[in-house]
């Protein structure tokens, strides 16, 4: 009986795994609100847009300081090291295409493990970089020319520094664990968390 | 809706976003003047438009929610364009 032999296949760890995987996919083809309630899909676009507004938030108070006090904004930036940052922006661009690359519909499961896990190693190189970084801004920080550029300077970035290291651990969680609803929410996150860096870094470096 | 070639797109994707931050780097390194500001910013709307439309696969999915994601990072790189064309003036 066709039930009897699906309850002996699911039995089986791989079984288990591969359906696990499957989940949300249809007939080959993988969108990204497949294997999810449209709760979930509610909820998720929800804090997608408490992070972009949060984040938005941000970066009016880094473009006000920089319209009032250009002076001291420019400073600062003299003394950022926007080549650690520029690099810091390829690691995740590079981490964004192997969290992409995890939904893959015919990835098998160690292939989409081995690309959360990159992600995942992405983000925390990210994270090394960044801390690299702010050893070398540490000093100038406290100078009064910069006025309080660096204070949100260190807010911005070290709000997204914490997305970065609390996604690179849920990559890393996933991984272990994964399941296509788990993927879908994880590496959505994951490229918000891209796209923000996409606008933070020109705005901070740059402007 | 024809199906979606994920494994094309993405990579694809990935190319144009290190060839843009290429560019990017390129323009930061060779001038720090006001126009400069505004080639970054453009690259950064363009990369910001291929993670938004291939890696969280909003191509096939216009609508309200993918043009608010597309309308965020174009509304704070033309106002920090806009500020450092500003800035650079005064």
């Amino acid at each position: 009986m066709p039930e009897i032999d699906r309850d002996v296949d699911a039995g089986a760890p791989g079984e288990r795994a591969r359906r696990a995987m499957t989940d949300g996919v249809n007939d080959g083809v993988v969108s990204r609100g497949d294997g999810e309630s449209n709760d979930d899909s509610l909820l998720l676009w929800i804090l997608v847009w408490s992070e972009l507004v949060a984040f938005g938030v941000l970066f009016a108070a880094l473009l006000t300081f920089a319209l009032l006090h250009p002076r001291e904004a420019a400073f600062a930036r003299l003394h950022l090291s926007s080549g650690l940052a520029a690099c810091n922006t390829l690691v995740l661009l590079t981490s964004g295409w192997q969290a992409a690359a995890a939904l893959r519909p015919e990835a098998s499961v160690s292939a989409t493990r081995r690309h959360l896990v990159f992600a995942a190693c992405g983000g925390m190189v990210f994270v090394a970089v960044k801390l690299w970084e702010y050893a070398t801004e540490a000093a100038i920080a406290s100078d009064p020319a910069a006025g309080a550029f660096f204070e949100i300077y260190f807010l911005a970035t070290g709000f997204h520094l914490v997305h970065v290291a609390f996604g690179s651990i849920l990559l890393s969680i996933v991984a272990a664990k994964p399941s296509r609803p788990n993927i879908t929410l994880v590496t959505t996150l994951w490229h918000v968390v891209d796209l923000i860096w996409i606008v933070m870094f020109p705005l901070l470096y740059l402007g | 809706m024809p199906p979606i070639v994920r494994n094309d797109a993405i990579d694809r994707a990935y190319v144009r976003l290190v060839a843009l931050a290429a560019v990017a780097v390129a323009a930061a390194v060779f001038s720090k003047e006001g126009p400069t500001i505004v080639v970054v910013a453009l690259v950064a709307v363009a990369k910001a438009r291929y993670v938004v439309l291939d890696f969280l696969e909003r191509r096939h999915r216009r609508g309200a929610l993918t043009a608010a994601l597309l309308a965020w990072p174009i509304f704070f790189l033309l106002c920090g364009a806009v500020v450092a064309v500003v800035a650079g003036h005064r």
